[in-house]
Formats: C-alpha cells, structure tokens, sequence
C-alpha cells in the first residue's frame, strides 16, 4: 500500500519502526493545515508560523515511542502545535516588552497611527482574534481555519463537545463585538 | 441550543431579535428547526438581524481563507534535516521486539495431541509438524483455550493450489484461514493480523481498508472445528519475520484498541489484557518478491 493510502497511525508505526518516508508522507499530508492554523495563531510572520510547525512535528518525533494509536492523529498533533503557539506568543511578548524598553530608551518608535487606518477586514480579524481569549481563539481557529470537526476539537482541547460549541459561538459574538466600528 | 435574545451590542438588541451567539449557532447550522423558523422570521424583518449574519458569515470566511505566504513553505526537507542532527537517544526507534523462542518438540508435541488443534492438523501434510513449532500461545491464562480454539493459515500463490503456511511466502502471496472453536466454551470473536519486519501492522479480519473508519472483530461460530474465511487476503508485507496472530476473546475489540496495546506491547510473548483472550501466533518468513522458494 503506498504512503499516502495509509493511515497516519499506520505511518506513525512506520515511522517507529525507522521507515523514514513514512515520517515524510506524515509531515506532507499535514504540514498546510498545521501552517495555516500557526498562522491565524500566531498573526503575520510566515517565518514564526513555519518555526512553530516545524518544532511541532519535531516533537512528534521525539514522542514516536510512546504513540499510541488510536485513530486521533489530527487531535494529537493540533493539541502539540497549540502548545507550540503558546510558547512562540510567549517569546514574542517577552521580546516586545524588552523592545519596548530599548526604544523608549532610544526614542526611535515611530507611531503607527498610519498603519491602523489602513487596516483591511483581513487585518481588523487578525486584531480581533488577537484580542479574544486564548480558549476562544483555539476554538474558533481549530474549527474554521483548521476545518477540525467538533468531535476532533474536543479531543485536541480534552473539553466536552458541548462546551465546544459554546466557546465557539461566544468566540464569534466578541468577534463580531470587537469588529463593530465605534 | 436554546433562543437568546438580545446579546448584541447595538440599542437595536434590545429588542426581541436573536442575539449574536444564537446567529453565530445559525451560521453554524446548530439549532433546531423551530429556532431557525424564528431567525428566518427575523432576518426577513430586521435589517440588523442580516447584517448581523453577514458579518458572522464574512468573519467565518475571513478565518477559512487560505494564507499562500505561509501554506507554500515546503517544511518536510526542514524537518529531516532537523531530525538528522538530533542526538541518536532522541531518534524513533523500532519498537523492541521480544526475543523469539520456539517450542521444543515435547510442547510441540502436547499440542499436537490437544484436540481442537489435531483435529486442525490431521488435515495437514508432515510439513505441519514444523508449523506447530512456530505455534505460540501468548496467553498463559488459558491452557485450555489453546486445546480447543485456534486458525490455520494457508498460503496462495497466483495459479497454484491453496498450501497450509510453512516456514515461507512470498510477498506477493496472499493468506487465507480456517479456524476451530470448540470446547465447552467457545470463544465468541476473533481478529487475524500480521506484524511484518518493518512493524507494520496488516488486517485479515476484520478487514481494515478505509482510513476513519474502526471495524471490529469477527462473531465466531461455536463448535467449528474447521470454518473457512472466506477471502484471499493479500497485504504489502515487508521481507523479513512476519508474525501472524490469531487473537480469540470473549468480547468483540475494534482495531484501533488493538493497535493502541501492540504500540505499548508489541512482542508476542506479551498477555492479551483483555479477559480470557487468547492469542495465537504463527511465524513465517517473507521472501522479496521474486525470489526463489
């Protein structure tokens, strides 16, 4: 059977039994989705988003012989790359606040009132879902820029089906709250 | 989901039109009938109700919407070369396989005499004896299992005759099986699969063809003493040991449980934890295609 009629647990196995393509096959199949949801994620910055996903499947790697599979590769792997964003936004805040710091220190910021007013509907979302909690912004990212269904997003966040929902349509009202010109 | 009303952010909210969370649940298509008679009704009537819905659906979009700059990055020759330069103790390995034993002729010999497999056996050519050698019951909970339950295998090679599994196939062979279930207590369900050289795990039966989906074991027939599969089942077997096992039980498991407890216990020395389950495994030697018997 070749690689791209397997399973992802079949390649997982594979992949542990020291078949390299299998990993390959795992990393192709995946890859644009995992970058497209590091990418609403983590907002512009195609080089963060790629990091973020590359150390994910790394970790992936590293964890091949405790891989249990079960039919949930999909969850398995958001739930990793979430934790991955988590530690990328963490540095970028940490970065920030120490260049903050540096430019004060210099007094070369320049504003950005410009750059505000020429926001597209694009960019008035990405700062919309910037500003939504991380609950909320996992659920309503892994559902329609991940097209995760609501069964394979409870397993990704280990919540209940039903609070999926929820967040998700308590996600979309502060959305739509946070986009409403004043 | 219930009908809110009222959870906009507008003074129009106020009134008795859906709030935001419940268009939100419209858009997705999660509410009940009756609730989507009332949202029709409203955005039939109010401006802000299918402005509203437009923009949820324009978010929605907004969020779907491909990211090219970033989606075309190609990550997998990153990622090897990344995977190459970790130290060898973080690198996958195959998962330890259990040093193999074989039965002695004495034990061999006690199972050739037990009932449910001699009655296997007598049908069988002296190339059988070798066979039952390979034959190892990995559950020791139940020495009276292995007396009455148990598969043959046979091989099918293109144009020839079906041959009990001897010591060799070819990979381009396929497999079919026979099984006895007799006993006072037969067993109720039983899985086929075969572990190759590589660690891949092939299905028999049930039949494991479709990603997604979860098939379960087989519904036995008690007192058979030699039922026939009905398929000739051929897999991409790796050359090398192949391991192939029969697991009987008294439950019916899906493939995905199974795999989970080979991904923790693979070696076949390793006890079924399921209760009374009883398995059976069978050793041959896949030979490249092409090759010589």
């Amino acid at each position: 059977m070749p690689a791209d009629a397997r399973s992802d647990d079949d390649l997982m196995l594979l992949a542990r039994a020291n078949v390299p393509a299998a990993f390959s096959a795992l990393v192709a199949r995946h890859q644009r989705r995992a970058l497209r949801v590091a990418g609403r994620q983590l907002g512009p910055g195609a080089i963060t988003a790629a990091d973020v996903v590359q150390n994910t499947f790394i970790d992936i790697y590293r964890a091949l012989p405790r891989y249990q599979p079960r039919g949930r590769f999909g969850s398995y792997l958001f739930r990793i790359l979430l934790n991955q964003c988590r530690i990328a936004q963490r540095a970028a805040r940490i970065e920030a606040r120490h260049r903050q710091r540096t430019d004060t220190a210099l007094a070369v910021a320049p504003p950005h009132e410009s750059a505000v007013l020429a926001r597209e509907r694009e960019r008035d979302t990405e700062a919309a879902l910037a500003r939504l909690g991380a609950k909320l912004r996992d659920v309503v990212v892994l559902r329609y820029t991940g097209e995760l269904s609501y069964d394979e997003i409870a397993a990704t966040l280990e919540i209940p089906t039903g609070t999926v929902k929820r967040r998700l349509f308590d996600a979309m009202k502060k959305l739509r709250t946070l986009m409403e010109p004043t | 989901m219930r009908l809110r009303s009222g959870t906009g952010s507008s003074p129009e909210s106020r009134d008795e039109a859906p709030g935001l969370e419940t268009l939100a649940a419209y858009v997705e298509g999660e509410v009940t009938p009756s609730e989507t008679t009332a949202i029709e009704a409203a955005l039939a009537g109010s401006a802000r109700v299918r402005r509203e819905v437009a923009e949820l659906r324009a978010i929605r979009a907004t969020l779907a919407r491909p990211l090219p700059e970033i989606e075309s990055i190609d990550l997998a020759p990153r990622i090897e070369q990344a995977i190459a330069r970790l130290p060898s103790g973080a690198r996958a390995v195959a998962p330890e396989r259990r040093r193999r034993w074989s039965l002695t002729l004495g034990l061999a010999a006690v199972l050739a005499g037990a009932a449910g497999v001699a009655l296997m056996v007598r049908t069988r050519a002296p190339a059988l004896e070798t066979d039952l050698m390979r034959v190892k019951a990995a559950s020791p909970a139940t020495p009276e299992a292995q007396r009455w339950a148990g598969v043959q295998a046979f091989r099918v090679s293109a144009g020839e005759a079906a041959e009990p599994l001897g010591t060799r196939l070819r990979a381009e062979d396929g497999l079919l099986f026979s099984y006895a279930n007799l006993g006072p207590r037969p067993f109720a369900y039983l899985m086929i699969f075969a572990i190759d050289a590589r660690g891949a795990v092939h299905w028999y039966y049930p039949a494991y063809e479709r990603t997604g989906t979860n098939p379960a074991s087989l519904p036995l027939r008690g007192g058979a003493a030699r039922a026939m599969l009905p398929d000739v089942v051929r897999h991409d077997l790796a050359p090398g040991l192949l391991e192939v096992r029969a697991l009987f039980t008294r439950q019916p498991l899906t493939v995905t449980e199974v795999e989970a407890w080979l991904a923790v216990h693979g070696g076949s020395a390793a006890t079924p934890p399921w209760p009374e389950a009883y398995q059976q495994t069978i050793e041959s030697e896949v030979e490249s295609s092409g090759a010589k018997r």
